[in-house]
This record gives C-alpha cells, structure tokens and sequence, in this order.
C-alpha cells in the first residue's frame, strides 16, 4: 500500500515537471525555472505541440487527483462501514447470546407449574361424570401444552451455540455410530445404505452430524416408497474448497412446487401416515446454518429425494 | 423409610409426598425450601449417620442457594454421605447440560425430570 501511494505521488510530481517543461515550450519567452536546455532530453519544435503536451497532462494530472482522491474517501468509506458492521455483528451476537438464556429460562419456568398440573390431575379423584369429563378435557390441554414445552426444550437444547467445538470426524466412523443407534429402524425397514466418501473427513460438529446423519435416515425410512426396497446413498465431495454431503434416496419423493416452502419449517409434515412431529428438517437446517453452513433439497415426486448440505470450511 | 425433599415450591412438594405415601405409607418425609436449610440440616444431622435420610431428592432452581451452590458447599466442607445414603437431582430441567452437569457430580446418584411418578419413585428406592 506505501510503495503504492509513494509510486502514486512520483507519478503526479513528473507530471508536473512534464507540464512545466510543456509549457516553457509553448511559451518560449515565459520565464521559466527549466529552461528546454537544461531540463531538455526532448525537444519539442513546434509551439502548437507543446500547448497540446501541456492539456493532456493537465487532465491526465486532474484525472489521477481524481482516482487519489476518489480511492481515498472510498477507502475511509469502507473503514467506516466495516467499523459499523463489526459492531452490528458484536451486538447481534450478544442479543443471540440473551435470546438463547431467555428461551431456556422461560421453557424452564414454564415446565415446572405445566409438569405440577398434570401431577395434580392424576391425584385427583372424580365424585360424578361431569367432573370427570372437566378433568378429562383439562388433562388433554396440559399434555398438549406439556408437549409443545418439550419441542421448545428440544429445539433450544439441539440448537449448537456459539463456541460450538469442531473437531476432525472420521465420516464412516460417525456414520457407523449413529447407524448402531437406530439399528432396529434400519433392519426392520430394510434400508440399504451406500456411502461414497470422496472426503473422507470432515471438520464440524459432532453433535450435529449425528444429528444429520439421524434425521436424514430416518426420514429415507419414513418416506420409503412400498413398492421397492429403499435405499439412501451418502456422499461427500469438496468443491471450491467447500464440503457438500448429498444423501440421496429413492423413496416417494415431495413435490417441491407445492411444499418447497414448507419443507423446512416447524410441524410441517407431508405424508399423514409417516410417524414422527415434523421437526427433524426444521432442526437440523437451524443447526447447519447456525454454523455457517446451508442445506438445499432437490426432489421427484415417486421417485427420491436428495438433500445436500454444504459444510462451511474454516 | 427417610426421605428428605429439598425443593421451594408447595405444589411440587405437596405432589411428591403424596406419591411417596402412596407407594410407601409409612415414610417419614422432611421437607426443605432451600440450599441453605439443607446445608444447615448436613452439618447438624450427619454425626448421628444412621438416622441421616435414605433418600435426598435435590431440585435445582431455589431462592438463596440453589442445587448447584448446596452441591459446591457441602464439597467444600468435605462432607461425605452415609453409605444408606443415595441424593438424586429431581428438577423441572431438561436440558442435556444439567443432566450430564448432575450426573457427574460425585454425590448424585442419578438425574431425574420432574415429574416425579410412581415408576421413577421405585427406580430410587431399589
């Protein structure tokens, strides 16, 4: 950058020493400090031409004055507005940071009177049926709202934080361990799993490949087609530095035109015979985006789906 | 049986003596609101050992020192429970940082969510 503007300002000093000797030139009976003969290793020997050396300098100067100082306040502009985002980016992370206590504090306080009324409604004994259906009704809303608490707690609980480790995963290695887990899904289903990892390693989050690695599957599982076996392939590959792991399956499939919008969002679920409360998409995009990744989905309706996430690189 | 509640709120207590009589009539259940009564109740109480509670049941959230801060001092005063002895953390909380905080602290026996049940009662006192 010094060498840069130094070089800059050897430029604009020759461009006046230029301009100078330019219009001694033109002006032979002006005094000037150089004369043709001392400062001359040109001659110039028409008055006209030298007039017109002395123009293009002149703008060629206005021009460079202009980009200096043009780069200048461009320069200062960038410093300033870097400054401002630093701080946005300081300020959001603190705000994260409060949210995150906020929703943990809250699911807490609120669990304990929620868990204290469905505690009570068991001790309590009914004299005659119409208390009985009140109890009945008060029952249904307090483990509804019991359940929805312990979403909450789940999403909170799976969502990585901020100084979340990342460490070397061996993806075979992972993949085994979370396989073993939900082996009796795999078995019972039929799942034929293929893997082809062209990068082997990653560097991430624990946590949050297995939690990939168990929501992937298990909806291969869930969202099978009946009239063939099903069948997941997972892969990695590096491209432009970045890690993209695919799991392609070959089950119903979603239509994407319908649902594109859904398929990532809370409760959301697609197929009313599939098991399970549609939280799975909604939890890992969070966590992969939380660390600084994306997740994008491609699918054939009848035919599978593919999901690629993309793995941010440090 | 000696069962000894530490948790500040009624309801719960209210709730968990009624399970414990109901599956053992004859308990005798002492119930303390805070981290500091317990504390009070360890130094006095731990002499005489074979009196000293079967079963502690240790909530988390309590006003003036609450289950982590009661866990901390009772190390720091080098107390050790009896053999018969088991504590347990049983807490509104579920979330995976407390479970595994209580579970390797060396006088926790388990982590349990409330509410406390009939199942979860028998699993303690086994």
């Amino acid at each position: 950058m010094k060498t840069g503007r130094k070089l800059f300002f050897i430029l604009i000093l020759s461009l006046c020493q230029g301009i100078q000797f330019a219009h001694a030139h033109s002006h032979p009976h002006a005094e000037s400090p150089i004369s043709a003969e001392t400062a001359g290793y040109i001659k110039i020997a028409h008055p006209d031409l030298a007039l017109y050396i002395q123009v293009t300098l002149v703008v060629l100067l206005l021009v460079l004055m202009g980009i200096f100082f043009y780069t200048y306040t461009l320069k200062k502009a960038v410093h300033k507005k870097t400054a401002e985002l630093r701080s946005m980016t300081n300020a959001l992370l603190q705000s994260n940071a409060e949210l995150e206590k906020f929703a943990y504090i809250t699911s807490h306080n609120l669990r304990a009177p929620v868990v204290n009324i469905i505690s009570l409604l068991d001790l309590y004994v009914h004299t005659d049926d119409e208390n009985a259906r009140v109890i009945s009704h008060l029952k249904h809303s307090a483990h509804r709202l019991y359940e929805t608490l312990g979403d909450l707690t789940e999403i909170i609980s799976n969502t990585p934080g901020q100084a979340e480790l990342s460490e070397p995963l061996q993806l075979n290695k992972e993949l085994k361990a979370v396989c073993a887990g939900i082996n009796y899904q795999i078995v019972h289903s039929g799942l034929c799993i293929h893997t082809s990892f062209e990068a082997p390693e990653i560097v991430y989050s624990k946590k949050v490949l297995h939690s990939i690695f168990i929501n992937l599957l298990t909806n291969a599982i869930k969202y099978k087609a009946c009239d063939r076996k099903p069948e997941i392939t997972i892969a990695s590959v590096v491209q432009n530095g970045h890690t993209i792991l695919s799991f392609s399956d070959n089950g119903i499939g979603i239509d994407l035109d319908k649902n594109g919008k859904r398929i990532f969002g809370l409760y959301q679920r697609f197929e009313r015979s599939a098991e399970g409360k549609g939280m799975g998409l909604f939890i890992i995009k969070r966590q992969v985006e939380t660390l600084g990744g994306k997740i994008h989905v491609e699918s054939v309706p009848g035919k599978g789906t593919t999901f690629y996430i993309f793995i941010r690189s440090f | 049986m000696q069962i000894l509640l530490i948790d500040d709120d009624d309801v719960t207590n209210y709730i968990n003596k009624r399970i414990i009589r109901n599956v053992d009539p004859e308990a005798q259940i002492t119930i303390l609101n805070n981290g500091l009564e317990a504390l009070d109740y360890f130094r006095q109480n731990l002499p005489g050992k074979e009196l000293f509670p079967d079963v502690i049941l240790l909530d988390i959230t309590m006003p003036d020192m609450d289950g982590w801060e009661f866990l901390e001092e009772i190390e720091k005063e080098g107390i050790k429970l009896p053999e018969h002895s088991r504590m347990y953390m049983l807490t509104s909380s579920v979330f995976p940082d407390d479970i595994n905080k209580a579970n390797s602290n060396k006088f926790i026996t388990q982590f349990y969510s409330k509410p406390l049940d009939n199942a979860k009662l028998k699993e303690m006192l086994r």
